[in-house]
Parts: structure tokens; C-alpha cells; sequence
């Protein structure tokens, strides 16, 4: 399946894009998707997603089709769906 | 979310000034009288807080407390409006009160040359009905969250970084807080980052918004939610955000 996967924040500058798509198996959960997307790019990319663990981190925000995702429960996705990672952010 | 604050009969003067906002269907003559009122901590006055403390100032709010530290740098000037070039290498704050007195006069201005810390955060969020969270550093956000829940204050949360904002209305007890939302110090923040003052600017009305809504008795919209946006593509968004029931700042209210 497809799922659309959209980057915001450090994510962006990280990936060096702001969206795309991601091939997954037909039974991926947001784990098997985030674990994908961290395989395709560097050390910046992969730090803000996940700790030292590989535990998605507890200050990344997941959007699944515009609903806040419980990440701990990793749910599973469907073909056609978005998923947006927001980070946190401040000011200055 | 009206009771912590004493509204003051205004002067024909001030009647002139706000005429226009007070023709806003649901704030009129009573919610101006509960901004002139109030009083808001504003930390720190940078490309968040500057625009911030300028919307409250000429909104007509009672009191500022403006809360920042060091000296202005060239690198302030894209985005701090309350900084000016003639004040480069002198106090943020001097520059910042003397902006908000230039335009409006009648607003009371308790300006301290700190920036949030734990030494502080107790005191400067007790002077304040409301807190608009404008910092650069997570720690001082933490703290100025924890303090917000300690002494049941709403905070404003405001946040920017390169072409993106998000903005959240945290009410104690009743909305997630700051942990709920980012349990940890985020790792990949840096102080320093990209960002444009108009977009650090868009983040700072809508938390301004908020506040005036919260503080005459209109509804606030992100209170439990929160509205993040993209100028690169021009979108926004706004999510449901939930409270954690193990959260160590809040779960206890």
C-alpha cells in the first residue's frame, strides 16, 4: 500500500523535503512506517524520530489523516493514508 | 475564564482608542474593560513575544510584564519588532518598554532584564493573569508551564520555526499542558534556527487572539487543540491534543 507522509519542522530540513510517498507491506503499522522512512535517511533524520532505543520519541507529534495518533499503540494504516510527523518547536 | 480579572471602567480617551474592536460582536465595552484589567507576562520579547506584547499594547491591555534578557544584536533586528537599530548593544528590555510606551502611554510596563529561569518563574508567572510562552528554550517553557499549572494560569503557547508555527491554549486542569504534550526536551531544538518574523509574527497574533478571547470571556479555539501552519504551502491545520493521565505537572488537577 501508500501512504503519504508529510515532514514538518527539523523533519523538513532533515529530509531535505517536506512530502512523499512510502511503499508499505499491505499489514504496515505506524512503527513499520516510521522505521522506513528513518532507513532512507541520515543520523539528523532518524534522532528526532527516534531515541537511542529505537522508541519513536515522546515529543513527536503523529498525525494519521488529520487525528492526534496514540504512537505507543502503533495502529495499523491503510492504503491511501496520510500520516504528518510534527516536531516540537519554540521561539527565539 | 473571567474571574481572575478585575475590569476597569474606561476613560473617553480609551473609548476613542478601542472603538473599533469593541464593535467585535461578543467583547464590546465589558471585554475591553477586562483587558484594561489585566495584566500578561510576556517572556521573552523576541520574534515571538515582541509582536505579542505590540497586539496587547495597542488591544489595550492593563499591564505588561515583559520578561528578557542581554542586548540587541543585529540578528534581532528581522524579527524582534520591539528592537531598534538605534539600540543596537543595549537592553532588550529599555527597547522594548520604551516601543509599547511610544504606543500606548497609558499601558503600565514592569520590564525585567531576565529571561525565564527557576530563580524567577514562580514570581514573574504570579504577577501575571496570563502568560504568553514566547522563549526560545524548552526549560524555560517547562518552566513557566509548571508554574502555569501550579498557580492556575492559562498559557499561550507560541511557536515558530523556519516557514512553520504552532500555537496551543493550555488552561489548567482542563487542557493538556506543555509535558502533555512534549514529555521530553526535544533533542534536535536548537537555539538557533531558521525563521522569517512574519511568520514568528503570524504565531504571536494568534496566541494574542487567544488571550483577548480568554481574558473578556469570548471562547478560545485551541484550548485542547492545537493549530500548526506551513507558509511554504499556506496550510493550516488544527488537531485534537490530549491530556496524559501519568503527566508529573498536571495529572494531579
Amino acid at each position: 500500500m501508500k501512504v503519504t507522509v508529510n515532514y514538518m519542522g527539523q523533519l523538513k530540513a532533515a529530509a531535505g523535503k517536506g512530502s512523499e510517498i512510502i511503499e508499505c507491506s499491505d499489514d504496515a503499522a505506524l512503527s513499520d512506517l516510521l522505521a522506513a522512512a528513518a532507513g532512507q535517511y541520515g543520523s539528523s533524520f532518524v534522532n528526532i524520530i527516534q531515541d537511542e532505543t529505537g522508541a519513536i520519541r515522546p515529543s513527536l507529534i503523529v498525525i494519521i489523516n488529520d487525528v492526534t495518533a496514540n504512537k505507543d499503540a502503533s495502529p495499523s494504516l491503510s492504503d491511501g493514508d496520510t500520516v504528518t510527523l510534527l516536531t516540537a518547536i519554540a521561539g527565539g | 475564564m473571567t474571574e481572575w480579572t478585575q475590569p476597569q471602567k474606561l476613560t473617553d480617551e480609551e473609548r476613542a482608542t478601542y472603538e473599533w474592536q469593541m464593535w467585535v460582536p461578543g467583547y464590546g465595552e465589558a471585554g475591553q474593560e477586562k483587558l484594561k484589567g489585566a495584566t500578561a507576562l510576556v517572556s521573552r520579547c523576541g520574534g515571538l513575544g515582541s509582536p505579542v506584547a505590540l497586539e496587547l499594547a495597542a488591544a489595550g491591555i492593563g499591564k505588561l510584564v515583559i520578561a528578557h534578557g542581554g542586548n540587541v544584536k543585529h540578528s534581532d533586528l528581522n524579527r524582534q519588532l520591539l528592537m531598534t537599530y538605534d539600540w543596537l548593544g543595549k537592553p532588550r528590555v529599555e527597547s522594548a518598554e520604551r516601543r509599547l510606551k511610544e504606543l500606548n502611554p497609558r499601558l503600565e510596563v514592569e520590564a525585567v532584564a531576565e529571561n525565564i529561569n527557576e530563580a524567577n518563574a514562580a514570581e514573574l508567572v504570579g504577577m501575571a493573569d496570563i502568560v504568553f510562552d514566547c522563549a526560545p528554550l524548552f526549560t524555560e517553557r517547562f518552566l513557566m508551564n509548571r508554574e502555569c499549572v501550579r498557580q492556575g494560569k492559562p498559557l499561550i503557547e507560541c511557536a515558530m520555526y523556519s516557514l512553520e508555527g504552532q500555537v496551543t491554549t493550555i488552561i489548567p486542569g482542563q487542557t493538556p499542558c506543555l509535558t502533555c504534550i512534549y514529555p521530553e526536551d526535544p533533542p534536535a531544538w536548537k537555539r538557533e534556527f531558521p525563521v522569517f518574523g512574519a511568520v514568528s509574527a503570524l504565531a504571536g497574533n494568534i496566541g494574542v487572539m487567544e488571550g483577548i478571547k480568554l481574558i473578556s470571556g469570548m471562547k478560545p479555539a485551541l484550548a485542547g487543540k492545537m493549530l500548526y501552519y506551513d507558509t511554504e504551502a499556506m496550510t493550516f491545520q488544527r488537531i485534537a491534543i490530549s491530556r496524559n493521565i501519568d503527566c508529573p505537572i498536571c495529572r494531579d488537577i
